[in-house]
C-alpha cells in the first residue's frame, strides 16, 4: 500500500513541477481514499525543519545557519490510524533541507 | 530460573535489539518512528543528545559534535571532545556505545531488564570486549553476555532454517553491511558453534556502491544529457545548488539499487528544477554490476585470504550465510554462488539475522547471579515529584510543554510523541525545563516524558500527557450538533451520515464523494436532493432540522446524470456557522454554488411529507409487531404518532402553494418533533439488534479464523480496530455497515473451502420450484451435483453451484439483512448515495 501512495504523491508531485493541475481534483480524491483506508499522508514541503521531528529523514546543507526549510519532499509522511486515537507513523517523509 | 532474552546487535553502522518468547524472536520496533534499526550514530546540539536517525542527519552540519562507527575505537583511549553552548566535554566510545543502548533499551515497553546478550564482532580482543562490557553496565544492564557476531548469524539461520545438524560442519558467514565488511569461518556440530577465523574491512561497504553508481554510471548519464561535462566536479564538491543535487541523487541511487535486487532494469527518473535538468534513462542490472563487481572483488580477497590461512577450500564449506544490507544484490550471491559452489543460505533477512541470533542466545542464557563490578547500581530507586502544564486543547501547530520539580534535582529529560512523529531528544534538566512541542493536525497527540538521573536511569514517566489539536476548545467556536447529509439505502428508506461531528472546533470543511442513486435526465422534472440536517448521526433525518436544503433538477443540469456515477460536495462551515455547499459533477465538470444561514432556511413542503410517508412505513410495521407482541402500550404509542401524522399530512397538503406565512415552519416544526419521538421509541432497540448482529458475525468469523487468508486477516483486524468509533456511536447504519463487511469476509471464507459447496448444493436443490427462473432442467442438474459429490469432484460441484444460483429468481437471493434488497433493483429517493 505505501508504494502505492507514494506513486501517487510522485505522480502529484511530477504533474506540479510542470504547473499542470489538471488532475489536482482527482488527487485529492485519490488522498481522501487513502484516508478512508486509515492512511494520512502529510506533505511537509516548506516546513521549518526542527531536529524534534522524527516523522522526518532529512538531508541537511553543511551550515546549519539561517532559516531552514523542507525544499524538496521526495517521499511524504504517512501515518496509519488504528482506532480512533490511536495512529503511528507508518513512513518517515524523506526530504531535503535548505537554508532560505 | 529467568533466561536473559534480550539480544542486542551493537553494530558499527546499525544496531538493534530482539526479544525471545515463547520460542520465537521477535525484533523490537523503535517507539519513535517505528523502525527496527537504529543508526548507531550519536549526536549533541544545544544540550540536546540525540541517537539514530536523525543524529545521522546532523552529520554534515553538525560534523564535530556528531559521532559514528566509534566501535571501531572501543577499547582505545581515544577521547572525543563535545562542544557545546561554548563548554567542551569529554565522552568515550564506551560513553557512545552505552547511549545507543539506553537507546535500545527504551523499545522495551514495560520494565526494562537487568540482562542482555550484546554482539561483538569475532575480531574483538579482550580489552575490546570488555569494553563492550561496561558498555553495557553504564547503560543500566546489571548483566552483560557477549556473543560473536558470526555466532549470532548462524544461531539465527540454523533455528529459523531449523537445520539438524549431524556432522561437523564449516560455514562461511559474508557480512557486508552499510558500512563494513566482515567475514568468518564457524565450526558448527551437533553440540557447538565457534569461529574458527575471521577477516574484515573496517571502511567497505553498501555506502560505496552508493557513491560509485552516482560518479560511475548516473552523473555520465546526465553530463550527457545536459552537456554538462563538468557535472561530477561540481556534485562532488557540494557546494551551493549542487549539494542539494548530491543528496537527490543519493536517494535516487539507492531506490534504484533496491529496484534492481528485485527487477532486471530500472528507469531513473531525475526530476531538478533547480538547475533545470529534467531526465529519464533506463539502467539494466548488467551495468549496475560493473559497479558491484569491483567492490565485491575487493571482499572476495579476503575470503580466499581467510581460507588460505586455514587451509581450507570452497569445498570444505558447506553453507555460506549472508549477512548485512548489502548482500541483498543479486550479483553478490550469484559470485559467490559461482565461486563456492555450496549453498547461499539468505532465508533469514539479513539486516537482522545479528539480532535474532543474538536473542535466541540470550533466550537460552540464565540471568548470571552476580555480576558487575565496575557500575554499582544497589541504590534504591529514586522517586521525583513532577509537576507538569500544558494547554490540552489546542488550534496552534506546537504546544508548551513545561514541568519542574520543588526538591533540588539535575539530570535529563524526553518527550516523545505516542505515533512516532516527535522526539525531543535527551535534554539537561535542572528543577524546570520546557519544550515546543510540534502537533499533528485534527487528532489527540499523546506525548511521554520520561526524567532521567544523572546516569540516564528513568525515574520518573508519564504517557497520559495528551494536547488536542482541532478537537475541542473551551475558547474557540464549538460545533454544538453533530452536522449530517441525507442519503439514500438501498431498501428505499433514508440515513443520515454524519459530514461534522460534534465539538469540532468551527469553522470547518470536507469534500464527501458520492453516487448518483438515480439517474435524471436532462430537461426533465426529476431531481436530486441534497439536504444538510443539524443532528446526531443515527436519528431518523425527517426528525432533524434541516440547514441545508438543494435541488438539482433536470433543468439545472447541462448533460444528463447517470446512476453510479460520481458526485463531489464541498461543504464549509464557518464561525458563525453559515453554511456552504458547493457541488461539482465530474462527468459534466458542472458546479453548482450554494450559500445558507440558519436564519435563511428553506423547507420543502414535498421533502416534509416524503419524511412522513417514510415514518408512517415505519410506524405500519411497528404497529403490526407490537400488536404480535401483545404489547398494546407501545403499539397504542405508536398510533398515536400515526394520527398526528395524518393530520399534519393534511395540513401540508392545505399550504402546499402557501410562499407567504410562516405556516410550513411551524409545521415542520410539529413534524420533526413527531419523528423525534418515533425515532427515540425504536433507535435503542435498533441499536442493540445492530449490535447483536456485529458480535455474531464477529464470533463467526474468529471461529473461522484458522481458515481465513493474511488479506481476510488483515481485513478483520482493520475492523476491530475502529470498533471505538462505532460501537459506542447510537449510530445503527454505521454498526450495520461494519457488520456487512464482517459478513462478506465470513461468506469469502466459507466459499474458500470445497466441501462447503456441498451444503450450498443440498441448500439451493432442495428449494421449491417456483424459486427458479427456469425449473425445466433442474432435475438434471441436481442429479449431476449428486453424482458429483459422490465422487468427490468438488471444482465441477462449484461449477455446478455457480450455475443453480445464477438460475435462482433475484427475489428469493437474500443473505442477510432482510431490509437490503440484494440484487432485486434498489429503490433511490433522495438521489445520492
Amino acid at each position: 500500500m505505501l508504494a502505492i501512495i507514494n506513486q501517487v504523491f510522485e505522480l502529484e508531485q511530477k504533474l506540479q513541477s510542470r504547473d499542470d493541475l489538471s488532475a489536482e481534483r482527482n488527487f485529492k480524491r485519490i488522498f481522501h481514499e487513502f484516508e478512508e483506508m486509515g492512511y494520512r499522508v502529510i506533505n511537509p514541503i516548506n516546513r521549518k525543519y526542527s531536529e524534534t521531528d522524527s516523522d522526518i529523514e532529512a538531508t541537511l546543507p553543511a551550515t546549519l545557519n539561517g532559516d531552514l526549510r523542507i525544499t524538496r519532499v521526495l517521499k511524504p509522511v504517512i501515518y496509519q490510524k488504528g482506532n480512533i486515537d490511536d495512529i503511528s507513523l507508518v513512513q518517515k517523509g524523506i526530504v531535503i533541507v535548505e537554508a532560505v | 530460573m529467568d533466561n536473559i532474552n534480550f539480544g542486542i546487535d551493537l553494530g558499527t553502522t546499525n544496531s538493534g535489539i530482539g526479544k525471545y518468547e515463547n520460542g520465537k524472536v521477535q525484533v523490537l520496533k523503535n517507539p519513535v518512528g517505528h523502525r527496527e534499526i537504529l543508526s548507531s550514530v550519536v549526536s549533541f546540539r544545544k544540550g540536546r543528545i540525540i541517537v539514530g536517525d536523525k543524529a545521522r542527519e546532523q552529520y554534515l552540519s553538525n560534523a564535530q559534535n556528531v559521532f559514528s562507527a566509534f566501535k571501531r575505537k572501543i577499547g582505545t583511549n581515544e577521547i572525543y571532545p563535545v562542544n557545546q553552548q561554548d563548554e567542551i566535554t569529554e565522552v568515550s566510545a564506551i560513553d557512545l556505545s552505552a547511549y545507543v543502548l539506553k537507546e535500545l533499551k527504551s523499545y522495551i515497553h514495560g520494565n526494562p531488564p537487568e540482562a542482555a546478550v550484546i554482539t561483538i564482532p569475532a575480531s574483538f580482543d579482550t580489552i575490546q570486549s570488555n569494553a563492550t562490557k561496561k558498555a553495557g553496565y553504564l547503560a543500566g544492564f546489571e548483566h552483560v553476555v557477549l556473543l560473536q557476531e558470526p555466532v549470532a548469524a548462524c544461531l539465527a539461520y540454523a533455528n529459523l532454517s531449523h537445520l539438524n545438524i549431524e556432522d561437523e560442519q564449516r560455514w562461511l558467514v559474508y557480512d557486508f553491511g552499510g558500512g563494513t565488511f566482515d567475514t568468518a569461518l564457524v565450526y558448527i556440530n551437533q553440540r557447538e558453534l565457534k569461529v574458527i577465523d575471521n577477516k574484515g574491512n573496517n571502511f567497505l561497504g553498501g555506502v560505496d556502491i552508493d557513491h560509485a553508481f552516482i560518479a560511475q554510471v548516473i552523473i555520465p548519464r546526465l553530463a550527457e544529457l545536459t552537456g554538462d561535462a563538468e557535472l561530477w566536479q561540481k556534485v562532488s564538491q557540494k557546494t551551493g545548488v549542487y549539494e542539494k543535487l548530491w543528496h537527490y541523487l543519493n536517494y535516487q541511487a539507492e531506490e534504484a539499487k533496491k529496484e534492481l535486487s528485485m527487477s532486471p532494469s530500472v528507469w531513473i527518473e531525475i526530476n531538478f528544477p533547480e538547475l533545470d535538468i529534467s531526465a529519464e534513462f533506463e539502467i539494466t542490472r548488467d551495468v549496475f554490476n560493473t559497479v558491484v563487481e569491483p567492490k565485491y572483488k575487493e571482499t572476495e580477497e579476503f575470503i580466499r585470504s581467510l581460507l588460505l590461512e586455514n587451509s581450507m577450500s570452497f569445498s570444505d564449506i558447506s553453507r555460506i550465510i549472508l549477512v548485512g544490507g548489502t548482500t541483498y544484490i543479486p550479483y553478490i550471491k550469484d559470485a559467490l554462488k559461482n565461486i563456492s559452489n555450496t549453498i547461499i543460505d539468505d532465508s533469514v533477512d539479513p539486516t537482522t539475522a545479528v539480532i535474532v541470533g543474538a536473542a535466541y542466545y540470550a533466550g537460552s542464557q540464565p540471568k548470571p547471579v552476580s555480576e558487575n563490578p565496575v557500575v554499582q547500581n544497589d541504590q534504591p530507586k529514586a522517586t521525583i515529584d513532577i509537576k507538569l502544564s500544558y494547554e490540552a486543547f489546542t488550534n496552534d501547530k506546537e504546544e508548551l510543554i513545561a514541568f519542574k520539580t520543588a526538591n533540588p534535582f539535575t539530570g535529563y529529560y524526553r518527550i516523545t510523541r505516542s505515533d512516532g512523529g516527535f522526539d525531543s531528544g535527551l535534554r539537561s534538566f535542572d528543577q524546570s525545563a520546557s519544550e515546543f512541542v510540534t502537533l499533528i493536525p485534527k487528532s489527540k497527540n499523546t506525548f511521554r516524558l520520561g526524567i532521567f538521573d544523572i546516569r540516564q536511569k528513568e525515574i520518573y514517566s508519564n504517557s497520559a500527557i495528551s494536547i488536542s489539536h482541532g478537537l475541542y476548545n473551551v475558547s474557540g467556536q464549538l460545533l454544538p450538533e453533530d452536522i449530517c447529509i441525507e442519503l439514500d439505502k438501498n431498501n428505499g428508506t433514508t440515513y443520515l451520515e454524519p459530514i461534522f461531528k460534534r465539538n469540532n472546533i468551527l469553522p470547518l470543511n470536507r469534500t464527501l464523494y458520492k453516487v448518483f442513486s438515480k439517474s435524471v435526465i436532462k430537461n426533465s422534472d426529476d431531481k436530486i436532493i441534497i439536504n444538510v440536517v443539524e443532528g446526531k448521526g443515527g436519528t431518523m433525518p425527517g426528525s432533524n432540522l434541516s440547514i441545508g436544503y438543494i435541488e438539482i433538477s433536470g433543468k439545472d443540469i447541462s448533460t444528463d446524470l447517470i446512476q453510479g456515477t460520481d458526485i463531489e460536495l464541498m461543504l464549509t462551515m464557518d464561525e458563525s456557522r453559515g453554511l456552504n455547499i458547493e457541488v461539482y459533477i465530474p462527468s459534466s465538470g458542472q458546479l453548482i454554488k450554494h450559500s445558507f444561514h440558519i436564519s435563511s432556511r428553506d423547507v420543502s413542503v414535498d421533502k416534509s411529507l416524503y419524511d412522513i410517508a417514510q415514518a408512517e412505513n415505519i410506524l405500519n410495521r411497528e404497529i403490526r409487531l407490537s400488536n404480535d407482541d401483545e404489547a398494546y402500550e407501545v403499539s397504542a404509542l405508536f398510533q398515536k404518532i400515526a394520527s398526528d401524522l395524518n393530520s399534519l399530512k393534511g395540513e401540508l397538503h392545505a399550504i402546499k402553494n402557501d410562499n407567504i406565512t410562516a405556516e410550513k415552519y411551524r409545521l415542520d416544526e410539529k413534524k420533526r418533533r413527531l419523528l423525534g419521538e418515533l425515532d427515540s421509541l425504536t433507535r435503542a432497540r435498533d441499536v442493540h439488534a445492530a449490535l447483536h448482529k456485529y458480535r455474531e458475525q464477529k464470533q463467526l468469523f474468529i471461529d473461522r479464523k484458522g481458515t481465513a487468508t493474511s488479506q481476510q486477516l488483515t481485513a478483520f483486524e482493520n475492523i476491530v480496530s475502529r470498533e471505538g468509533e462505532f460501537l459506542n456511536s447510537g449510530d445503527k447504519h454505521l454498526i450495520e455497515k461494519y457488520q456487512k463487511e464482517l459478513t462478506e469476509l465470513n461468506w469469502a471464507i466459507f466459499l474458500q473451502s470445497d466441501e462447503n459447496y456441498v451444503s450450498l448444493f443440498y441448500n439451493i436443490a432442495s428449494r421449491p420450484p417456483e424459486h427458479f427462473k427456469e425449473p425445466a432442467n433442474l432435475g438434471f442438474l441436481i442429479e449431476e451435483g449428486i453424482r458429483h459429490i459422490n465422487e468427490k469432484n468438488y471444482q465441477q460441484l462449484r461449477q455446478l453451484v455457480y450455475v443453480l444460483s445464477a438460475n435462482v429468481k433475484n427475489e428469493f437471493k437474500k443473505r442477510e439483512n432482510p431490509d437490503e434488497q440484494v440484487g432485486g433493483g434498489s429503490t433511490s429517493n433522495l438521489g445520492l448515495r
